[in-house]
């Protein structure tokens, strides 16, 4: 799978230097929820998100066509680089204007709960998950995913093994992922 | 580049979304999900079921409270410094508990016991004094509506003697504080007990001298800790109100203890009632029938 894509990048990145829009088009459908997520993962901001996805966009496209592009089968990891350079200057442009801002605490520590994954269908599966656990295993995933406690404290607190812990925890995600991809279907 | 193995080995994609990648493994774990449709979808809904688990735990859905919990040990805890904090107050719990617990299992009996003492003594003295026809300045209308015993003279005078004075100031005598360890009347100050009279014929009666200035009810409404004060209201038989006194607090007897004008009362029957008083609501706790005989 991932030769496939570097094939198709090498190709992507040939059509763009050739002035074909549509290969331009391709490559932002391909890339940019990726990207968007790379950077909304990073800034836990929509707007900045937007803001990095549309300048990394502009940059790699004006490097393929300039011929910058060393080597076009690794487009994927260049698209990465360059999001990466763009969230870096955003952040210190932010800090030259005082607007600093949490991210360096993100990165490093416990995140706050997160809006920008909760919609109202993942509302509706989590609850039909949590009503097939038993009461330990929803004391669990509060502990582990709400009061971050570390997994062994877990198991001693709520007497299981921490092998249980992990398969409850694999379990719950597995049925999470079966019914959110039902939810959004119908 | 990562590996699925590597991936999936070391729990890369929650630690990703949950923050807990150092730099170079999150920069790594990009690169990947960039190529890879699989491990994009799976980081994409591991962020939802967190976000969704977290969610829920905000809104108690993850409650379980028939979960046997263990304490977890507050040293894993990002605050440390919270365990001697803990500590400290854990201990003060304990010594407030044991002092609490030796109020009501011995100095709470013995003040009972001790007032009980002082009400035979006094229901004896005035048998006696009655039985003499001594009624006069020295036991000034204290009233009593429980049956004598035998005791010497001698020994209900000290008994009299023992009662502590009563201090001057209304205020104070109306706000006696909870561990005073004599809530005794004075023996000059006319007093009554009053005994719950709803739905009674029988008043509490009073019998109270021309020169007497003022007079003491002493209620006993029980250990009702639901309220921070008590209002006492004095009204005729005909409603109308003659006097109230408000913020009265239970003494250490669990007893109300409410100073009176003897002038706003002439010879008559008064209803007296007791409310209970919080933030919340005033409460009638108590109503007793009273009968003054002014002479």
């Amino acid at each position: 799978m991932e030769q496939r894509t570097l094939t198709q990048d090498g190709t992507l990145a040939n059509e763009i230097q050739r002035g074909e829009s549509s290969a331009e088009a391709a490559l932002y459908e391909k890339y940019s929820a990726r990207l968007y997520y790379l950077a909304l993962s990073e800034l836990r901001s929509r707007e900045d998100a937007e803001d990095v996805r549309a300048e990394t966009f502009m940059r790699v496209i004006q490097s393929i066509r300039g011929g910058q592009l060393r080597s076009p089968d690794s487009l994927a990891s260049f698209i990465v680089g360059t999001a990466r350079n763009v969230i870096r200057e955003g952040v210190r442009q932010r800090r030259k204007t005082n607007q600093i801002t949490q991210l360096d605490a993100e990165r490093t520590g416990a995140r706050e709960p997160d809006p920008f994954f909760l919609d109202p269908h993942v509302k509706r599966a989590i609850e039909q998950v949590i009503n097939r656990l038993k009461p330990r295993e929803r004391a669990f995933l509060r502990m582990y995913y709400y009061e971050e406690l570390p997994q062994e404290e877990i198991a001693r607190c709520l007497d299981l093994k921490q092998e249980r812990l992990r398969l409850v925890k694999s379990r719950a995600l597995k049925h999470f992922r079966e019914v959110y991809l039902r939810l959004i279907k119908t | 580049m990562m590996t699925h193995r590597e991936i999936e080995n070391q729990d890369i994609i929650e630690r990703y979304v949950r923050g807990k990648l150092g730099a170079e493994e999150r920069h790594a774990f990009q690169e990947h999900f960039f190529t890879c449709d699989e491990c994009f979808a799976n980081v994409q809904t591991t962020e939802r079921f967190i976000a969704g688990a977290k969610h829920a735990a905000e809104r108690e859905q993850l409650e379980a409270e028939s979960v046997p919990r263990r304490t977890p040990a507050v040293s894993s805890l990002p605050f440390r410094w919270l365990k001697p904090a803990f500590a400290l107050t854990s201990a003060a719990s304990l010594v407030l508990a044991a002092v609490v617990g030796w109020l009501l299992l011995v100095q709470v009996p013995q003040l009972r016991q001790e007032l009980a003492r002082e009400h035979q003594a006094r229901e004896q003295l005035a048998q006696a004094q009655r039985g003499a026809g001594q009624v006069n300045a020295q036991s000034n209308g204290v009233q009593q509506s429980r049956p004598p015993t035998e005791q010497p003279k001698q020994e209900l005078a000290n008994n009299a003697q023992r009662a502590a004075p009563e201090s001057q100031n209304q205020s104070a005598s109306q706000r006696p504080a909870r561990a005073d360890k004599s809530p005794m009347i004075a023996t000059n100050v006319p007093l009554v007990i009053l005994q719950a009279t709803r739905g009674a014929q029988e008043a509490n009666e009073l019998m109270l001298r021309a020169s007497a200035r003022s007079f003491v009810l002493w209620i006993e409404p029980g250990p009702r800790t639901e309220f921070d004060s008590f209002r006492l209201v004095v009204l005729t038989a005909n409603g109308r109100l003659v006097h109230s006194v408000e913020g009265l607090v239970l003494n250490a007897s669990n007893a109300l203890r409410a100073k009176l004008p003897a002038q706003a009362f002439t010879s008559g029957g008064y209803l007296v009632q007791v409310y209970g008083v919080n933030k919340a609501q005033t409460v009638l706790v108590g109503e007793y029938k009273l009968r003054i005989e002014r002479h």
